[in-house]
């Protein structure tokens, strides 16, 4: 391990001093690029200097860019999907600063250019199993009751796989649906779901930007095995105060944002409320108090340049769903994050950020039983700091680097009694740990036609007391009790994640990249295999649960026309995965302070190949993915210890997306679905135990649900324009399900309803067709 | 906590109205598996091995019995008892009462091949009062029955309560452990029957306190009845690769009419 480390230190050096020795007579010129109108930051807007040799850069997450050449002069190129490009002299005798302002083209028709990414761009990068996401796009896309919804959205990209109809939870390249490491402005979201997952904890008009990773994942990221989703919200106008919203079928938002101090500072807040509890009232009350089941979110977000070289970013995040019957039960859980940023500038080559990042998820339930009221809760709570730089270094390199301390504090469920009969309640004991991690990345254009970007990611977790610590033996028996004074280390674990990838550039139209990458994850959600639910567990890795530790290695082909219209790329992978968990047959799981007893360990592999062929530009857009896919799992306690299909293994996965642009009021979408239906485990025979017909099952998910596939259609009705007003509006309509398809959502076993000699199987399908309408409006 | 998780699933589907049909699946046929029941109580009735095998998914639910097995039970004072088989696939011997603190061994001989099991009765079932109770759920109101036992202080209870309607053995196993009651008198609320209680419904309650290793295969068919888990044979208690649980434990038994 040691070696490793010693070997990069040593290439990083040498690439350092490398580079420097060029660096002669040479300067930088840097600035952040902004929507003219909104004063937004852009990110991902491309820069170059053209000269006898072009230098080029993107802006950054903060709309930041450094790029740098020798002394001379040079027009440098602004641009980014959806602007106007601009030009700009430079005479480079010395450091420059320049921010720029694109305009939007807004209102001609070639703001149809859908994809925000420079041209070609996806063919020189090294990157590999990236997409980012248009929010312009999603929000053309249809969806369940009008509700947008970006997480929704990534499913119908390759790779990504919706864990279930009406599910914002997904599977990426075989992984758990807990395996995905989902960001807002930093702050992991621990669950990202409204509703027992119909809808996705993000509102639409508060994000500015999706990034999503499916393999070789950037050093800067870490703590899940498969996949990033890094959402960026919007920083708010800081030019004049907007107000827009909008009337749905199950949900209304607004959306406000103006300046502070003009031009300096600027805020935005977005809220929306459900009110799927209007349908319950249409439902005969049985005199058993009030029933209630909402949910609600708020985003907020503001921003304060100090300076030309400093800024200053708050942005908060606050939801919850609410359910209630009565007083026998209610519940409600949400989660709360806070990030405050600090961005600086040294020099104009090396930029900073500076993050305190605070994130929480939390359920409260209470339950009355008898005379006896019980309120159960738990928690996972976290405090982060985190530091990060961005260094360009040279025309050719790159670096980036920082590292971060978390403490998690995990209670993972008390229950109390507010009135109670009962003596004694078990009460499960609060978990401490610290996850701390440094990492380096060195992005390098090695030729003209090679580039690669490599690092190392150093992650590190330590288990605290103070608490009490078993050891079990292979059945699950606690053997001895340990216990652990506050602060005192129990265990850790030090794990070095090094990441690769490199692009060769065949032509200006073609290239092929690799990449390696391991990912380490300490946070583990324990969940009942067939659906999530608000009060699934994270537990973080202790004596008995070893970090989870997946290897990945990707190959690709990307091909674009000439003229930039399509696009195609594939990509081929095989991951291994390393310390799974599972449940044990019957295992306690709620309230249960030997938890850890109860789960198996295991292995997993997933390979596949993932194809898209997009068409960029033009009055229609959209895209063609095709996944062909396995993943397996293996368990010693699990069918004799033999490789097992995941639930999530499908072999086949399509995705269709199209849009079309009739005129400048009218456009249409349309999304269909295919995939083979999930792994499941169905019986092989019945026998009588305890009075009662139990099934016989001989292996795990040996079996398939049907197919699965769905048409979703769309429509964008734009008001009439009054030139001389501010006031916009539009209507949307959606159809779910078009063509009725009856998708098994579950297929249950039981005794014949209307003669329990027999057994039958019954299949439950969640959604026939569901119409929908929005009203939007902006002024 | 089972009650919440029907509760959340009747809400979901209470809101995104869904539709059921009876469909066909193509399911395998495994090879027929043997189930032993044992049960010895402090009731004053026979104990009672019950052995049958597994049969296709497809047919009817008649379960062979499994004949001329040598069944016998020794308690921890070496007293051994040989059932006998008195009807096919029913071994039973009427000298054999349970008694609380013993513990008992379970050997079984059929086609070929020996089953073990052992259970130990720990303690009286506490059961004290039956009362019936309407609760509403969604749009229905049910009649249940409420269990009152006291809890002894002191985690690790587990408790089977067994439900019979007119004579007819309601279709769902009911368990209860101490973990958020321990000491407590609250009811046990005997819900998520299949069949509805009416005016005039004799029912019947009986209470087992039963073994750890006991509680813990029911509560592997329980779970598997409600789907809570991914499906698999529950493990027994019985070694020997068989089906099925043998439980030693005390009985109480309370009876209600439903007004």
């Amino acid at each position: 391990m040691k070696n490793k480390l010693l070997l990069l230190c040593i290439s990083l050096c040498y690439f350092v001093t490398n580079s420097t020795a060029q660096v002669k007579n040479r300067f930088a010129v840097s600035g952040t690029v902004r929507d003219a109108a909104s004063g937004e930051t852009l990110i991902g807007a491309s820069i170059i200097l053209y000269a006898s040799k072009a230098a080029a850069t993107l802006t950054n997450a903060y709309g930041f860019y450094s790029v740098s050449s020798e002394e001379g002069e040079y027009k440098m190129v602004i641009s980014f999907a959806g602007y106007n490009a601009d030009t700009i002299n430079v005479m480079l005798d010395k450091n420059r600063r320049i921010d720029v302002n694109l305009q939007n083209r807004k209102g001609q028709l070639e703001e149809i250019v859908i994809s925000s990414k420079k041209k070609n761009e996806n063919i020189s990068k090294p990157l590999m199993g990236v997409e980012k996401l248009n929010m312009a796009e999603i929000n053309k896309l249809p969806v369940l009751l009008g509700e947008r919804d970006v997480l929704k959205s990534i499913q119908l990209m390759p790779g990504y796989k919706s864990a279930g109809e009406g599910n914002s939870g997904f599977n990426v390249r075989g992984g758990g649906t807990d395996q995905n490491l989902i960001l807002l402005d930093e702050a992991p979201v621990y669950n990202a779901s409204h509703l027992l997952g119909f809808f996705s904890t993000f509102n639409s008009d508060a994000i500015k930007d999706v990034n999503v990773y499916k393999g070789g994942m950037p050093a800067q990221y870490g703590g899940r095995l498969s996949s990033v989703v890094d959402i960026k919200m919007k920083d708010g106008n800081t030019k004049r105060t907007d107000v827009s919203g909008g009337v749905g079928l199950i949900a209304s938002r607004i959306n406000v944002t103006g300046p502070i101090v003009k031009e300096k500072g600027s805020f935005m807040i977005s809220a929306r409320r459900t009110y799927a509890d209007v349908f319950l009232k249409l439902i005969k009350d049985t005199g058993q108090g009030k029933r209630t089941l909402y949910f609600y979110d708020v985003n907020l977000k503001a921003n304060y340049r100090l300076g030309k070289k400093d800024r200053i970013y708050l942005s908060g995040y606050f939801g919850r769903d609410v359910l209630g019957l009565g007083e026998n039960f209610n519940a409600d859980w949400g989660n709360q994050t806070a990030t405050l940023r600090w961005n600086h500038i040294f020099g104009s080559r090396l930029f900073s950020n500076t993050s305190l990042i605070y994130s929480k998820y939390n359920y409260k339930i209470r339950v009355k039983s008898g005379s006896d009221k019980y309120k159960a809760l738990s928690k996972i709570e976290d405090f982060n700091a985190k530091q990060d730089f961005d260094w360009s270094l040279s025309n050719k390199s790159k670096f980036k680097f920082g590292g971060n301390i978390i403490r998690h504090n995990i209670a993972p469920g008390s229950v109390s009694a507010e009135t109670s009969t009962a003596g004694n309640i078990k009460k499960v004991q609060d978990r401490f740990s610290i996850e701390s991690a440094l990492y380096v990345s060195h992005e390098w254009k090695a030729t003209d036609n090679l580039e690669i970007i490599y690092g190392l990611r150093a992650s590190n977790i330590s288990i605290k007391g103070p608490g009490d610590f078993f050891k079990y033996d292979k059945a699950g028996n606690t053997i001895a009790t340990i216990k652990y004074a506050k602060g005192k280390e129990v265990v850790s674990y030090f794990n070095l994640e090094p990441r690769f990838s490199a692009s060769f550039k065949l032509n200006e139209l073609a290239s092929i990249k690799a990449s390696y990458n391991r990912n380490v994850q300490n946070l583990h959600l324990l969940t009942n295999a067939t659906t999530g639910s608000p009060t699934d567990l994270w537990l973080p890795s202790t004596n008995n649960v070893k970090p989870e530790i997946a290897d990945q290695v990707a190959v690709g082909f990307y091909k674009n026309s000439a003229t930039g219209m399509y696009e195609f790329s594939s990509e081929a992978y095989y991951k291994t995965m390393q310390n799974q968990i599972d449940y044990r047959n019957a295992a306690n799981t709620f309230g249960n302070d030997n938890v850890e007893s109860e789960l198996l360990f295991g292995s997993g592999r997933a390979y596949g190949v993932e194809m898209m062929m997009r068409k960029k530009t033009g009055r229609f857009t959209g895209w063609v993915g095709y996944t062909l896919s396995k993943v397996e799992k293996k368990f010693d306690d699990i069918d004799n210890g033999k490789y097992f299909n995941a639930r999530q293994d499908r072999t086949h996965d399509v995705s269709v997306v199209a849009m079309y642009d009739l005129n400048k009021r009218w456009s249409f979408s349309a999304t269909w679905v295919y995939n083979t239906g999930n792994a499941v485990t169905f019986p092989s025979g019945k026998y009588n135990v305890a009075g009662q017909t139990v099934f016989l099952y001989t292996e795990r998910n040996g079996y398939r649900m049907p197919a699965f596939h769905r048409l979703d259609l769309g429509a964008t009705l734009e008001a009439r324009k009054n030139k001389y007003r501010r006031y916009q509006s539009s209507w949307t309509f959606g159809l779910y399900n078009a063509y009725g398809r009856e998708n098994a959502y579950t297929i249950t076993f039981r005794d014949k309803k209307d003669d329990p000699t027999k057994t039958e199987a019954l299949q439950t399908a969640l959604f026939k067709i569901i119409p929908s309408v929005t009203w939007n409006f902006k002024f | 906590m089972k009650k919440n998780r029907i509760v959340l699933a009747a809400f979901t589907l209470l809101v995104f109205a869904s539709c059921e049909k009876v469909i066909d699946v193509d399911l395998k046929n495994a090879i027929p598996k043997i189930v032993i029941e044992g049960i010895i109580d402090n009731s004053g009735k026979p104990a009672k091995v019950v052995i049958s095998k597994s049969v296709a998914f497809s047919i009817g639910n008649v379960y062979p019995a499994v004949t001329g097995a040598t069944v016998k039970i020794t308690d921890n004072t070496n007293n051994v008892f040989v059932l006998n088989e008195t009807a096919p696939g029913i071994y039973t011997n009427v000298a054999l009462v349970g008694v609380i603190g013993k513990t008992y061994l379970l050997s079984v001989l059929a086609e070929g091949k020996n089953y073990t099991a052992s259970s130990t009765i720990q303690r009286t079932a506490p059961l004290d009062t039956l009362t019936q109770e309407t609760i509403s759920f969604g749009t229905e109101t049910q009649k249940i029955v409420n269990a009152f036992f006291s809890d002894p202080v002191g985690f690790g209870d587990n408790y089977q309560i067994v439900q019979t309607i007119n004579g007819k053995g309601d279709k769902y196993v009911h368990i209860a452990d101490d973990s958020f009651s321990d000491g407590s008198s609250a009811p046990f609320q005997i819900f998520g029957s299949t069949t509805k209680l009416k005016t005039g419904d004799v029912v019947n309650v009986e209470l087992r306190f039963i073994d750890k290793n006991v509680y813990r295969y029911l509560k592997g068919i329980a779970d598997l009845a409600d789907g809570d888990t991914v499906p698999a044979d529950p493990v027994s208690n019985i070694s020997g690769g068989v089906l099925g649980y043998f439980s030693a434990h005390t009985t109480e038994t309370k009876t209600i009419v439903i007004q």
